[in-house]
């Protein structure tokens, strides 16, 4: 049974509840005038920050229609979140964003499962850690947090090490393989996923941190589930496109995705 | 259908590459199709090349193309190619009515540099002449927006198909998710580069319309790029910094099927060509006029003459060779300065590419015939 309490909530004129981790809203930082060593779009996620506190409440400041990304977002990773959007400009909903975005995700069929992980990662606690921890949620190399290492996982990062994180989480890709990645998404670099599951079903959270839809979307996960069923916001009666589900790996296209979509996979 | 994984492209690539200083890229080639039992390139023609030039096909001050010159250039160039009197005789050896046909474009230079609409047209009308029904004819290329620059659809009849794959900048949607190649160059999470869809599941045939260019990255465009990197997704991705992964993923790609069996004719459009900057046309200086069109089943071939054509020019105009190395010469400037580069680049993608089978590069083994009009 899926819990009201994991919904997000509107932070109106109330105070903050104690202990809010503030956070800002989820997406694409266009940072035309700051030279980079890519041409990668950068993706402020906040997958990262949940992860090293589940438990705690979060408030997050999204105006607009960031309140929809940002209310997905907390959703998918199980936290407890307060979204609080700013004024309006004149004819414009604040709220509506966030209230069709509660609707779409009230809507879905219960599924209260653990999150399936490639990795574990003693976390340190050290902005460093912090760092390497959002560079593997951007990158889509599914992880979670662990006191010590994990005989369950394939790959266990026990050390932070020192200088560029970016290396280190292409280390830990390599030593994982991509063959043996949960999930692996195709034809864009601003969808992070979550993926959730146990030995009969799964459940993918896609988030799309761009301001605009993603004209196609490949998407691979491990495992073979030859049933799916898609819920993608703002777009109900989309199925997903080339699905196949052989050779170890369940593939499909989702040909629209805006802010959100869950897929359901079944054995 | 049963979905077969072909893997070890590495393991089969030319002697040439084993000499190579750096390691070449780890590639997957996952495709459901067999071969052709002749596979369209080579070809029925491995080695031959037609090169057909007339001085009145473009006026240069006006850059008017004469289109009777364009036709009778063609005619010339097909029947040369199959030996046959007739031009009608000489398309229909590639072609049958009931085949669809794409004609793979370029017009990454438009609209001063591209696949001319009246060499396009007249390869059309000669399909037509044939009995291929226009409406199975596709002009395509992956951009929408650099195709529009050039508006075939004047030149054609409406039935004709004109297609830009990519509707939007990256998306995979025109793409097969079950045909691609897949690499990791530089740490990209995108390791995968699919076949245009229209290549895997309309096409019966292609006629590759690629023009002289010089190339920033592979040293040269002609028809071994037009057809690889114009016909997957996600392939700008094999440059990063000074460093070009051409040498080896243009033959790569090429050689993946179907891509590589459906792609029985090459006619390259070298009414206009660029001699530096390429494959854009950043700066008039570096556009000249061939005035030819080249002929063939084997694109190595022609690719082969076309890298002497470039580099000649560049040469004349004091420019540094295609084949220059030195990271010197990789700085800012690329799109005005005839001696700065990109990268460093890969012209050997030619000599990759005939490793692979995909033709002849040994010019002493190339025969290559001109016809001067």
């Amino acid at each position: 049974m899926l819990l009201l309490a994991a919904l997000p909530v509107l932070l109106g004129t109330q105070a903050a509840p104690p202990g809010c981790i503030q956070l800002k809203a989820p997406r694409v930082n266009m940072r035309a005038n700051v030279a980079r060593a890519t041409s990668s779009p950068w993706v402020d996620a906040n997958a990262w920050r949940f992860l090293r506190a589940p438990a705690a409440p979060f408030c997050i400041d999204a105006p607009g229609n960031t309140s929809a990304l940002a209310a997905a977002e907390a959703f998918a990773y199980g936290v407890k979140a307060f979204i609080k959007t700013s004024a309006a400009p004149a004819g414009f909903d604040r709220v509506e964003p966030f209230s069709r975005m509660v609707a779409f995700l009230k809507d879905l069929p219960p599924a209260d499962l653990p999150a399936m992980v490639n990795i574990g990662l003693v976390d340190d606690g050290s902005p460093a850690a912090g760092e390497l921890m959002n560079l593997l949620s951007r990158r889509n190399l599914l992880y979670r947090l662990e006191k010590s290492r994990d005989p369950a996982v394939p790959v266990n990062v026990t050390r932070i090490e020192p200088g560029d994180p970016a290396e280190q989480a292409y280390a830990i890709r390599r030593e994982l393989t991509d063959d043996k990645r949960l999930l692996r998404l195709y034809g864009s670099e601003v969808v992070i996923g979550r993926l959730t599951g146990n030995a009969r079903r799964a459940r993918l959270y896609l988030l799309n941190y761009s301001q605009r839809p993603v004209n196609g979307l490949r998407v691979r996960v491990l495992g073979v589930y030859p049933h799916a069923a898609a819920h993608i916001f703002n777009q109900p009666a989309d199925k997903l496109a080339d699905f196949a589900a052989a050779d170890g790996a369940t593939e499909f296209t989702i040909t629209r995705l805006n802010e959100c979509a869950v897929i359901d996979l079944a054995l | 259908m049963e979905r077969r994984t072909f893997l070890g492209i590495a393991a089969a690539t030319p002697a040439a590459a084993a000499a190579l200083p750096d390691a070449l890229p780890k590639y997957r080639v996952v495709s459901r199709y067999e071969p052709a039992a002749q596979p369209g390139m080579p070809g029925r023609f491995p080695g031959h090349v037609i090169r057909v030039r007339s001085e009145h096909a473009i006026d240069t001050s006006t850059e008017k193309i004469d289109g009777a010159v364009v036709r009778d250039m063609i005619s010339h160039g097909m029947t040369a190619l199959t030996g046959m009197s007739d031009r009608r005789d000489a398309w229909r050896s590639f072609f049958e009515p009931s085949d669809v046909i794409g004609i793979k474009v370029n017009c990454s230079g438009a609209p001063q540099v591209m696949s001319s609409p009246q060499v396009v047209a007249d390869i059309v009308q000669n399909l037509m002449a044939i009995g291929v029904p226009a409406k199975q004819i596709w002009i395509y290329e992956r951009f929408p927006e650099q195709m529009a620059l050039v508006k075939y659809e004047r030149w054609v009849p409406a039935e004709v198909h004109v297609d830009g794959v990519e509707k939007t900048r990256a998306s995979v949607l025109g793409y097969d998710p079950a045909t691609y190649v897949e690499v990791d160059f530089f740490g990209e999470d995108d390791t995968r580069s699919m076949m245009v869809r229209h290549v895997t599941e309309r096409f019966t045939k292609i006629i590759n319309v690629p023009n002289m260019k010089d190339h920033g990255a592979s040293g040269v465009t002609g028809c071994l790029k037009n057809i690889a990197y114009g016909n997957f997704s996600n392939v700008a991705r094999s440059h990063q910094f000074a460093k070009t992964n051409t040498l080896s993923f243009i033959g790569t790609l090429a050689s993946t099927e179907p891509l590589r069996s459906k792609t029985v004719l090459n006619i390259m459009d070298g009414l206009r060509g660029v001699w530096h900057g390429g494959p854009f046309l950043h700066d008039k200086r570096f556009r000249f006029y061939p005035k030819q069109l080249m002929f063939g089943t084997d694109p190595v071939a022609i690719d082969r003459l076309l890298l002497e054509l470039i580099e000649a020019r560049r040469k004349s105009e004091n420019a540094i060779s295609v084949w220059e190395r030195s990271n010197k010469y990789v700085h800012a400037g690329f799109e005005h300065d005839p001696n700065a580069n990109n990268f460093v680049r890969e012209p050997g993608h030619i000599e990759f590419a005939a490793g692979m089978k995909l033709g002849t590069c040994d010019t002493n083994r190339i025969v290559e015939k001109a016809i001067q009009l």
